[in-house]
């Protein structure tokens, strides 16, 4: 199977912040969602698989093309969307489109034509007078019409009112259907990334905290409620991420669920009481408060 | 060719014209030649140019599910439920052909990687049969709703008689429980709630 990016050692310094040895690969055809809280890298490893930044150190591939002595074959498949990226205020969206086609033959007016209508975008409005929610909008369908094979988000649905995030979501599901094509995307939003993604992967100063496939990850976690006195030392059960204790009830988070741990932990005397799966944000606050690996 | 295929209960007539539009269509494939194909059950049928009609045993399904995120269940869980209910109501017959993993992803907007694991679980309670490289399918099982309808009695007959120990009851109490509901039969509810 091929991939669709392959990160190596790759290391990036600032002068305030730094993004160290990442290892980091994702099979064509999948969608894989960055979870990190701000400044802790998400955008710039999206940069550098674009190539709009370039790693210190490390190998970086992306749809079998190195980079940066190959960016230009790998930017010919792929789409970038940020925040950051500004349209021209005086033109229209029209004259947007008609732009990235000239550079991209891939470019599908079919397609283009169904997004302006799903996104409630007028082609003939000039970009000052759309809201942020239709920038980003726009920003999406200049990148979806061209079909690219891989499609970096950053923040796709962020300031997007529900209805506008909805129909983002389902532009982003129309790409599920073809399993040549992939989708790296951030989002502070975890919903949209538990519902979307195949592969789950925490970023948190500038490090990979995890990256694994998005089911067996949230089958591993429980939130346990027991009674009793029995309180875990944390460095005896490893597998215990958090614990709270309010009178005779405790609360565990559990990384490391099974039903043998349920056992060991009747033995001590606690009586379970419920063993719950977690979202994705609690997952996510617990692994970073309890400052590991998840 | 008509006769044999007149024999077929047939539910769904699709037009070249027709289908090339469906959103939620990708039965119809063009390979290199311009041929169209389709894709059913039973195979694959060439329209081979000049044939506009093909004939389906099977009703085109919608793969679209409805599910909720702010639903407590897992979305892969909601995914078994909801084929599972299918199955059992009828809506979908044994050998019904499900839709590919890709397009139940797209059509109800949860990733591939979920759907993979519902139709993982579907295939070890033995609601569907995956074949390899033809799909997935509704199991031919005669007794399929039964066993299903006998798998949820169990896992309530489990949960009342947890629910029973923990109230302290003994197993003459639930006897006479069950012994008073026959008495007053259907004519008077028992108390508490039914889900």
């Amino acid at each position: 199977m091929s991939t669709a990016f392959a990160l190596s050692g790759v290391t990036k310094r600032y002068e305030n912040f730094a993004l160290r040895d990442i290892d980091l690969s994702m099979p064509e055809g999948q969608v894989m969602g960055l979870v990190g809280v701000n400044g802790a890298g998400k955008t710039t490893l999206l940069r550098i698989l674009g190539g709009l930044a370039l790693a210190d150190t490390g190998t970086v591939e992306v749809l079998g093309h190195d980079m940066p002595a190959q960016q230009v074959a790998a930017k010919s498949d792929l789409g970038f969307a940020t925040e950051d990226m500004r349209l021209f205020k005086t033109r229209t969206l029209r004259w947007h489109m008609d732009f990235v086609r000239s550079i991209y033959p891939g470019w599908d007016e079919v397609y283009a034509a169904d997004l302006l209508r799903r996104f409630d975008l007028r082609a003939e409005q000039r970009l000052a007078g759309f809201s942020h929610g239709q920038r980003v909008k726009a920003l999406l369908m200049l990148n979806f019409a061209r079909r690219p094979k891989l499609l970096l988000l950053d923040e796709p649905t962020t300031g997007l009112d529900p209805v506008a995030r909805d129909e983002v979501l389902e532009a982003l599901a129309d790409v599920l259907r073809d399993e040549a094509r992939s989708v790296l995307f951030s989002s502070h939003n975890t919903k949209d990334i538990e519902q979307m993604a195949d592969t789950i992967t925490f970023v948190h100063n500038g490090t990979l905290l995890a990256s694994r496939d998005k089911e067996s990850f949230l089958d591993d976690w429980r939130r346990v409620i027991c009674h009793g006195s029995w309180v875990p030392d944390k460095a005896a059960w490893p597998e215990i991420a958090a614990v709270r204790q309010n009178g005779s009830i405790v609360e565990l988070k559990v990384r490391q669920f099974s039903a043998g741990l349920l056992e060991r932990m009747q033995t001590q005397g606690a009586e379970i009481r419920s063993a719950d799966p977690m979202n994705l944000e609690d997952i996510f606050v617990t692994t970073v408060r309890a400052g590991g690996a998840a | 060719m008509l006769d044999e295929r007149s024999r077929l209960c047939v539910h769904a007539v699709f037009t070249v014209a027709g289908c090339g539009g469906r959103r939620h269509g990708s039965c119809l494939r063009r390979n290199a030649d311009g041929c169209l194909f389709l894709h059913s059950g039973r195979g694959l049928y060439s329209t081979k140019g000049a044939v506009h009609t093909v004939y389906m045993k099977y009703a085109q399904i919608d793969p679209e599910l409805f599910l909720s995120t702010s639903d407590s269940t897992p979305m892969y869980q909601q995914i078994v439920n909801q084929i599972t209910t299918k199955v059992m109501a009828g809506d979908w017959p044994a050998g019904q052909p499900l839709p590919s993993i890709r397009e139940l992803a797209s059509a109800s907007r949860v990733s591939v990687i979920t759907v993979k694991r519902a139709y993982a679980e579907l295939g070890q309670a033995g609601v569907i049969v995956t074949r390899h490289g033809m799909g997935s399918f509704v199991a031919d099982s005669p007794n399929l709703s039964d066993s299903l309808l006998q798998a949820e009695f169990t896992q309530h007959f489990d949960a009342m008689l947890a629910c029973a120990r923990r109230l302290g009851l003994s197993v003459d109490d639930i006897r006479q429980l069950l012994d008073d509901e026959q008495a007053h039969g259907a004519a008077e509810p028992t108390r508490g709630s039914t889900p």
